[in-house]
């Protein structure tokens, strides 16, 4: 597991195609935001936002009380679960009591990260993504590589042949000659059908409001809509840190959401869900649940530094700006949240030991803090974490406290330089991790140490 | 399971030794917000209203209470549409009504769910919707689904319509979201902001329209 991460790195550097397809939709990306805010606004918003997310995050659990009261007194079903396997279990349970057979699904990173689909599979349910993106990558058998854009390492021509391999489109001409309007046109043919014929729903939440009992879930496509509102039962799944207050708090987040992640100034539609259809209505569900997961985010709340990981509102712009991820796209990091974000939450969710390993994905430039709307100082968590880290990697903890100790005194000091430039003139194997791809280094005729001495006793 | 799960989560939430936050973070301030505009706010406020919409290929039309069914009239004619439907929401049968002489031939909706999702999806070519209000400064319409008006009929058609009142604009969200329409015993089961027709960037951070909801906008704006 620990040499995946690794492995995934070098094929994904590896590959020309890919570098580019990364290269292109960043760039589109940090242009657009750029262009979405002036500088005095992104800073007086970042402000408010920060301070919306911290009073959510010091007044958590009366928060989640009051959006439960408010939702079962609107009608909406709310359940608790603890971790991924209890959520999946209540979502089936859900299913199979109403004998649903066919489910769609809105775009979701909570039911990512607990492998929802695969669970109610196995149930014999098809669990159909509807997002355009989310729906390339899952008839191609992959995950989504960024979380607001799903198939942004796919250009057009790969995306065509995997509609005329999978779907068995015949675009008339060679695949490679389809143009987007008629991929999309494609996509909208084969998922309205399954819209129409769908027993249940499901979807993610961005923000619910705790003062109303309110669901708010933002989209372009018209996906999460049809999600919610066309089957029968609707099940939303949302993180525990996703609640707010009040309608109040939701203008200046929903800015900072829409601007940061597309460069929107709004999106297409934001939807508010209250309560089920009521019964003079027309349309609608007639079940709405509500699933609370919790998977290791009160652990967050426990740790004095990483409980700042649940401001987090799932803009995507720190892996926008971040100069590895670009480099590597978000697949190499073989987890659902990939970026910065994902460095952060990912060892979080799963344990250090079996995604530890993303830590090493970051040369703390920075960028991702600088680029974090809600100013969550990832290269801070990243650094802790590593930290925390050491405590698993005896050999990296004893490295460590040996430079320690010898760069504690100049005299210690030039005596490990003296040892080190010794050794490296004798005939020993380079590491290949580092000689692979670069020259091996060779120490300086004369130390810094000695440069600055000559200099002073020249200056005497 | 649930009761248990909860009770667990909220005791390690409570648990937890939060860093400690000044008062401006503890406490949110709330921003008095002033719902009354003078008419040249107004003014600009609907120009920035129209400009983002178009940004967003949604067609604008003004016009009155008196020409506001023929102007859907001629749009309707204007798309070529067959069959199309009309919100039973009271505010526009109102506007449709008011002296227009013009009897408009959309297609009867059933009031049946499955009946009508199988309209909605194989029949309905263009519905008319009414927006209750609008956000000028992220060109966005506010629309409710209540008894008269199903929450699918402005999202499964091709095009789709929103009809909206001229004084029912706020200068932006923060100011609608202190209106009445966001009152707690107001609101419906369902609400959504609407700005443009339905898009995706996903395939190469191509816009293409018509992802899934409608291909096409129309927003007539009665004075």
């Amino acid at each position: 597991m620990q040499n995946e991460f690794r492995i995934h790195t070098v094929e994904a550097l590896d590959d020309p195609q890919l570098r580019q397809n990364f290269r292109g939709a960043m760039d589109f990306l940090r242009d657009k935001r750029t262009h979405a805010f002036s500088d005095t606004e992104l800073e007086s918003l970042r402000i408010e936002g920060a301070n919306i997310r911290r009073h959510v995050i010091a007044h958590l659990p009366d928060l989640l009380e009051e959006l439960e009261r408010k939702c079962l007194s609107n009608g909406i079903h709310v359940h608790w679960a603890e971790d991924g396997e209890q959520a999946c279990k209540i979502i089936s349970d859900i299913a199979r009591s109403e004998h649903v057979q066919s489910l769609v699904k809105g775009k979701s990173m909570a039911s990512e990260e607990i492998e929802l689909n695969a669970h109610l599979e196995s149930f014999g349910m098809e669990c159909l993504e509807t997002d355009m993106g989310e729906y390339i990558v899952q008839l191609d058998n992959e995950k989504p590589s960024h979380i607001i854009m799903p198939a942004i390492h796919k250009n057009k021509e790969q995306i065509a042949q995997l509609f005329a391999d999978k779907l068995k489109e015949d675009f008339g001409k060679p695949a490679a000659e389809a143009n987007v309007d008629e991929l999309i046109g494609v996509g909208r043919k084969v998922l309205r059908k399954k819209f129409q014929n769908a027993d249940m729903g499901i979807s993610g939440v961005n923000f619910a409001i705790a003062e109303t009992g309110t669901l708010c879930l933002v989209e372009n496509e018209g996906n999460g809509r049809m999600s919610t509102g066309v089957p029968n039962i609707h099940v939303a799944l949302m993180g525990i840190e996703k609640v707010i207050p009040s309608f109040r708090e939701l203008p200046p987040l929903m800015k900072l959401l829409t601007r940061s992640a597309t460069g929107q100034i709004m999106t297409t539609y934001m939807n508010m869900i209250s309560a089920p259809r009521k019964e003079n209505e027309l349309d609608g569900p007639e079940q709405v649940h509500l699933v609370l997961l919790d998977n290791k985010r009160s652990s967050m709340h426990n740790d004095k530094l990483l409980q700042e990981t649940l401001a987090c509102i799932r803009c995507g712009a720190c892996m926008n700006h971040c100069p590895v991820y670009t480099r590597i796209g978000g697949h190499a990091y073989g987890s659902t949240y990939p970026g910065p974000i994902g460095q952060v939450l990912s060892p979080q969710i799963e344990g250090l030991n079996n995604k530890g390993d993303l830590l090493d994905a970051c040369s703390l430039n920075g960028a991702c803090g600088e680029a974090c709307p809600v100013n969550i100082d990832l290269p801070l968590l990243i650094r802790d974490l590593r930290a925390k880290q050491l405590g698993q990697k005896p050999v990296q903890a004893i490295t460590w406290k040996l430079w320690r100790s010898f760069y504690r005194s100049k005299r210690t000091q030039a005596l490990l330089s003296a040892l080190l430039k010794g050794l490296s003139f004798m005939p020993f194997p380079t590491p290949s991790a580092w000689s692979k791809t670069r020259v091996f280094p060779k120490p300086a005729a004369h130390s810094f140490s000695e440069l600055a001495r000559k200099q002073d006793a020249g200056d005497k | 399971m649930t009761s248990r799960s909860k009770q667990n989560i909220l005791r390690r939430l409570r648990s937890s030794p939060l860093a400690p936050i000044n008062k401006a973070e503890s406490e949110l301030v709330s921003t008095c917000i002033n719902n009354e505009v003078d008419p040249q706010e107004h003014a600009e406020n609907k120009q920035t209203f129209i400009r983002l919409l178009n940004q967003n290929q949604a067609q604008v039309i003004e016009c009155t209470g008196a020409d506001l069914a023929q102007s859907i009239h001629n749009k309707v004619i204007e798309l070529g549409v067959q069959r199309y439907a009309l919100s039973q929401h009271p505010a526009l049968q109102q506007l449709l009504t008011s002296d227009s002489g013009l009897v408009l031939n959309q297609s009867p909706l059933s009031k049946n769910w499955p009946a009508l999702k199988a309209q909605l999806f194989d029949e309905i070519e263009l519905s008319i919707c009414y927006a209750d209000a609008a956000i000028c400064a992220e060109g966005a319409l506010l629309v409710k689904a209540d008894a008269t008006q199903a929450r699918n009929l402005s999202l499964i058609p091709a095009i789709n319509c929103l009809v909206l009142k001229n004084t029912e604009v706020f200068s932006s969200l923060a100011h609608c979201v202190a209106s009445r329409h966001f009152e707690h015993e107001q609101l419906p089961s369902n609400m959504f902001f609407i700005s443009g027709p339905s898009k995706t960037a996903d395939i190469q951070q191509t816009l293409a329209y018509g992802a899934h909801g409608p291909r096409t906008l129309v927003v007539f704006l009665v004075s």
